[in-house]
C-alpha cells in the first residue's frame, strides 16, 4: 500500500431474502462511490439476503463463483474498482453445508472469499444453526495493497485480525450485521484491533430493522492508531467516503509497535490454556 | 376506549383523552357493557362468582372490537404490555397481550414510567397504581405480592443471568421472595410461546420452521 486509497463505507439497508432488490441497492451505492472516487467499497455482512432470512437462507445461499458474485464482478469490471460484500454460500461439495462469506471482487473479477469463523450463537444469534464456520484467515493482494476479510463477531476474537496481519493486511474489511445494544463493543473492539495491529480497520455495519431487530450503522474507518477517520450515521443508510494514507501506519508502528513487540512465545501458551479452560 | 358498566372509572376515561389529544390519536368509545352482558348469559351455567374465567371474558371481548378496527382500516394492532407484566404472565392469553407489535414489551414497568415521564406525560398518570380494569379494585402490585420497584430489581438480575442468592443478597430481601418470582416467571412461558405442536413431521410449526416475519 503505497499510494493514498479512496474507501467507501456502503451502510445500506437490506430487504430481507430479496437478493434482486439488494443487487440493485448495492449497485446504486457502487455507482454513487465511484463518482465520488471510491477504490473500494465495502457493503455489510450477508449484504445479499439481509441477516434476518432463517430457513430461506437454504433457498438464498449460493456458490462462489455464482449468478450473484457474478453480477458483483460485472459491476467491478464496470466501474473499475474493487467490492467486498457479504453472502450465505453453499459448499461446493455439498448441497446444504453453508458458509457466512466475505467476498472480494475487482476489476479482474473474483480475488477471493472469506468463511466466518466465529459464528454467534446466543442472544438472538443463531448462526451455528446454518453455517459451518471456517478454517483460514483471508488476505488477499490488490493493485493497492493487502486486505484482511473478517466478518462481524470475529472481532471479539483479537486472533482473527492478529493472523491477517501477520499475513501482510494493511487494510482489514470487517463486515457486519450488528443490532443496536452492542454498539458500545464494537466502538470499542474496531479501535482496539486497529491499535493492536498498526493496521487500517474499515467497519461496515448494517442499517434498518429485521424481524424487529434493529442495526445500528455507525461504519467507520479506523486508522493504525485508532483515530477515526471517517464515521456513518447511526441507523439510517449511509454512504461515506474517505482516503486512508499509507504513510500513517509508519508514524503509528513507531509510536505503538505493537508488532515489533510481538511474543510469540506466548501464543503456545495461550493454546494451551485456552484448550483447559 | 372500551369501557363497560362494572368498572368504568370517569378519571381513567379522562386520562386516555388526555393522552390521545396529547400524541394526536384517533380516539373512539365504545360501551362494550351489553356485549359481555350477552357473553355471560349464553353462557351454560356461567358463574359471576368465578371473577378470573369472567374478567378474561372481558380482556377478550377487548381485543375483539380492537382487531375489528385493524382489520377494518389496514392496520396493526399495539400492544401496551411491557416487560414486568410479561414476564410474570400477568396478562390474559389471546386478551389483553393480543397485539400484533409491542413497542414496550421489552421495558419494565419502572422504565415505562420513566419513558412516560420523559414524553412529558402528567406525573398523575405515570404515578397511577396499573390495574387490568377486569374486575372493581383489582390492583397489579396488590395482585403480584409486591411494588414493581423490587419486581423490577428481581427480574433485571434474573434477565442477567444472576442466580437467586445473589439477588437476595442485593436487594436485602429473603431468597424464598426472589425464589416464588423466578418460579412464576419461568412457569407462565407457556403464555408466551404459542403454537406448542406435536413434532410429527420434518420441518414442525412453531419448534422447528424458523422463518423470517418479513419477505423482501
Amino acid at each position: 500500500m503505497r499510494k493514498k486509497v479512496c474507501i467507501a463505507l456502503a451502510q445500506i439497508l437490506c430487504q430481507q431474502g430479496n437478493k434482486k432488490e439488494n443487487i440493485e441497492t448495492i449497485r446504486k451505492n457502487v455507482t454513487k462511490a465511484k463518482a465520488e472516487g471510491a477504490q473500494l467499497v465495502i457493503f455489510p455482512e450477508l449484504s445479499l439476503t439481509g441477516y434476518v432470512v432463517r430457513d430461506q437462507i437454504f433457498e438464498l445461499a449460493e456458490r462462489i463463483p455464482g449468478p450473484a458474485t457474478r453480477i458483483i464482478e460485472k459491476l467491478a469490471r464496470e466501474h473499475q474498482l474493487h467490492i467486498v460484500f457479504g453472502m450465505p454460500e453453499v459448499s461446493e461439495k455439498a448441497q446444504a453445508v453453508l458458509f457466512n462469506s466475505a467476498v472480494l471482487v475487482g476489476p479482474k473479477g473474483l480475488i477471493g472469499k472469506y468463511h466466518k469463523m466465529y459464528l454467534p450463537t446466543h442472544s438472538v444469534f443463531e448462526e451455528k444453526r446454518y453455517f459451518r464456520p471456517g478454517y483460514q484467515v483471508a488476505v488477499f493482494e490488490t493493485t493497492f495493497g493487502k486486505i484482511g476479510l473478517i466478518i462481524c463477531y470475529d472481532i471479539y476474537f483479537p486472533e482473527v485480525s492478529r493472523l491477517t496481519r501477520l499475513k501482510g493486511a494493511q487494510l482489514i474489511a470487517c463486515i457486519s450485521a450488528s443490532p443496536g445494544p452492542r454498539r458500545s463493543f464494537f466502538e470499542t473492539l474496531t479501535v482496539a484491533r486497529a491499535i493492536e495491529n498498526n493496521a487500517f480497520l474499515a467497519y461496515v455495519n448494517m442499517a434498518g430493522i429485521q424481524d424487529g431487530l434493529q442495526f445500528w450503522g455507525g461504519s467507520r474507518l479506523v486508522g493504525p492508531a485508532g483515530g477515526i477517520i471517517a464515521q456513518a450515521k447511526y441507523d439510517e443508510q449511509d454512504l461515506v467516503i474517505a482516503q486512508i494514507d499509507p504513510s500513517d501506519a509508519r508514524a503509528a508502528e513507531a509510536f505503538i509497535p505493537a508488532l515489533r513487540d510481538l511474543r510469540p512465545e506466548l501464543f503456545d501458551k495461550l493454546k494451551e490454556d485456552a484448550e483447559n479452560l | 376506549m372500551l369501557p363497560e358498566k362494572e368498572t368504568v372509572n370517569f378519571r381513567d376515561m379522562n386520562d386516555a383523552r388526555l393522552v390521545a389529544h396529547k400524541f394526536e390519536l384517533k380516539t373512539k368509545e365504545i360501551d362494550i357493557t351489553d356485549t359481555l352482558a350477552t357473553f355471560y348469559s349464553s353462557i351454560h351455567g356461567f358463574d359471576p362468582a368465578e371473577r378470573l374465567s369472567r374478567g378474561n371474558i372481558k380482556a377478550r371481548t377487548r381485543m375483539i372490537y380492537v382487531y375489528y378496527y385493524a382489520n377494518r382500516l389496514g392496520k396493526l394492532v399495539c400492544g401496551s404490555s411491557d416487560k414486568s407484566e410479561t414476564m410474570m404472565g400477568y396478562f390474559t392469553k389471546w386478551g389483553d397481550v393480543a397485539a400484533d407489535i409491542y413497542p414496550i414489551m421489552d421495558l419494565y414497568k419502572t422504565q415505562v414510567r420513566r419513558l412516560a415521564a420523559h414524553m412529558g406525560i402528567p406525573s398523575k398518570i405515570v404515578s397511577k397504581p396499573p390495574t387490568p380494569g377486569l374486575w372493581t379494585g383489582q390492583l397489579a402490585e396488590h395482585e403480584l405480592g409486591m411494588n414493581y420497584e423490587q419486581l423490577d430489581l428481581i427480574l433485571c438480575g434474573l434477565e442477567h443471568f444472576m442466580n437467586p442468592r445473589e439477588i437476595a443478597v442485593q436487594l436485602n430481601i429473603s431468597i424464598k421472595t426472589v425464589n416464588r418470582i423466578k418460579h412464576r416467571w419461568l412457569s407462565a412461558e407457556h403464555k408466551r410461546q404459542m403454537l406448542l405442536t406435536a413434532k410429527l413431521e420434518y420441518r414442525t410449526i412453531g419448534s422447528d420452521f424458523r422463518l423470517p416475519r418479513s419477505i423482501g
